[in-house]
């Protein structure tokens, strides 16, 4: 009687319920999926710092070629623009005007790029910056020929 | 005539193969996770429609300072004091080629509403360790 006992337990089939695993899984694979950042476009707008004896003062000295300076000034509520001493509403406009500018230039025997110099105020938010930054290289895709090279005129 | 019952054979999933699946998938969802948020933080990046792609511009070995909105400095996934970011540039521009000049890159991650100030001062201090590569990450406006 004994051994048909210990035979039958022998034989019986050990089965492991894998179903709360296969739950916490997909439980787990769905928080995952959920709260993963998945990388955004992201691109880069190539500059370069002065390499002149103080940075203060970004004109390249070496470059003679008439600078475009743009200036951005922090308003109530909104931002100043200003493309040498005029005023413009927008990006759009400097765009224009930078271009015109640009295009003049072309029959000058010169092969250097203008610069095109930022003067930003502290206050201003990075993205105007970038705006501004993006005007140039629009202008440098062109291929109008001339070349725009992106400057910052830093001062304490 | 009497019907004969038939047993029908017990039928039974392999599961072996989806477990495998979805461990694969919830190994690669863990590492992606971590690994985006290591270098580059959480930033609502400007936008710009003529940044280009890294990809189009080459593997280039560059330090990455993100800059949030608070004006908090952030390299790799660590916040940092003004002092440790000047010893960080420090360190990482010991390397000068021959006139002096660091050839270590820098990309500047800046929250859209971040001031410039701040982005101002991080050029300062580049330019003072003489590195002169310096890029703005923005994201694409297409």
């Amino acid at each position: 009687m004994a051994s048909k006992i210990a035979t039958e337990m022998t034989e019986e089939e050990i089965t492991m319920d894998m179903t709360p695993m296969i739950d916490c899984t997909f439980l787990l694979l769905i928080f995952f999926m959920c709260t993963l950042n998945f990388k955004s476009m992201e691109g880069l707008l190539i500059s370069n710092l002065p390499k002149e004896e103080g940075i203060f003062n970004v004109a390249s000295k070496s470059n003679p070629m008439e600078p475009i300076h743009i200036a951005l000034k922090n308003a109530p509520g909104s931002i100043q623009i200003t493309v040498g001493s005029d005023s413009m509403r927008d990006f759009d406009e400097v765009y224009s005007r930078v271009r015109l500018f640009v295009q003049q230039s072309v029959t000058l025997a010169e092969n250097k790029p203008i610069p095109y110099i930022l003067i930003v105020d502290d206050q201003v938010a990075f993205a105007h910056v970038i705006s501004a930054i993006n005007v140039a290289h629009k202008i440098n895709n062109e291929n109008i020929g001339k070349e725009l090279s992106v400057e910052f005129k830093l001062t304490n | 005539m009497a019907k004969k019952s038939r047993e029908l054979p017990e039928i039974s999933m392999d599961m072996t193969p989806m477990i495998d699946v979805v461990f694969n998938l919830l190994i690669f969802f863990m590492l992606v996770n971590q690994m985006a948020q290591v270098e580059r933080a959480v930033l609502a990046l400007p936008k710009a429609d003529q940044a280009k792609e890294e990809q189009q511009i080459g593997e280039i070995s560059q330090l990455i300072i993100n800059v949030h909105k608070t004006g908090d400095l952030e390299i790799a996934g660590n916040k940092v004091t003004w002092n440790e970011f000047t010893k960080i540039l420090e360190e990482e521009t010991r390397e000068k080629d021959k006139e002096g000049n660091s050839q270590r890159a820098i990309l500047i991650r800046g929250d859209c509403e971040a001031e410039f100030r701040v982005i101002k001062e991080v050029m300062f201090e580049c330019a003072k360790n003489k590195i002169f590569k310096v890029s703005f990450s923005a994201e694409l406006d297409k």
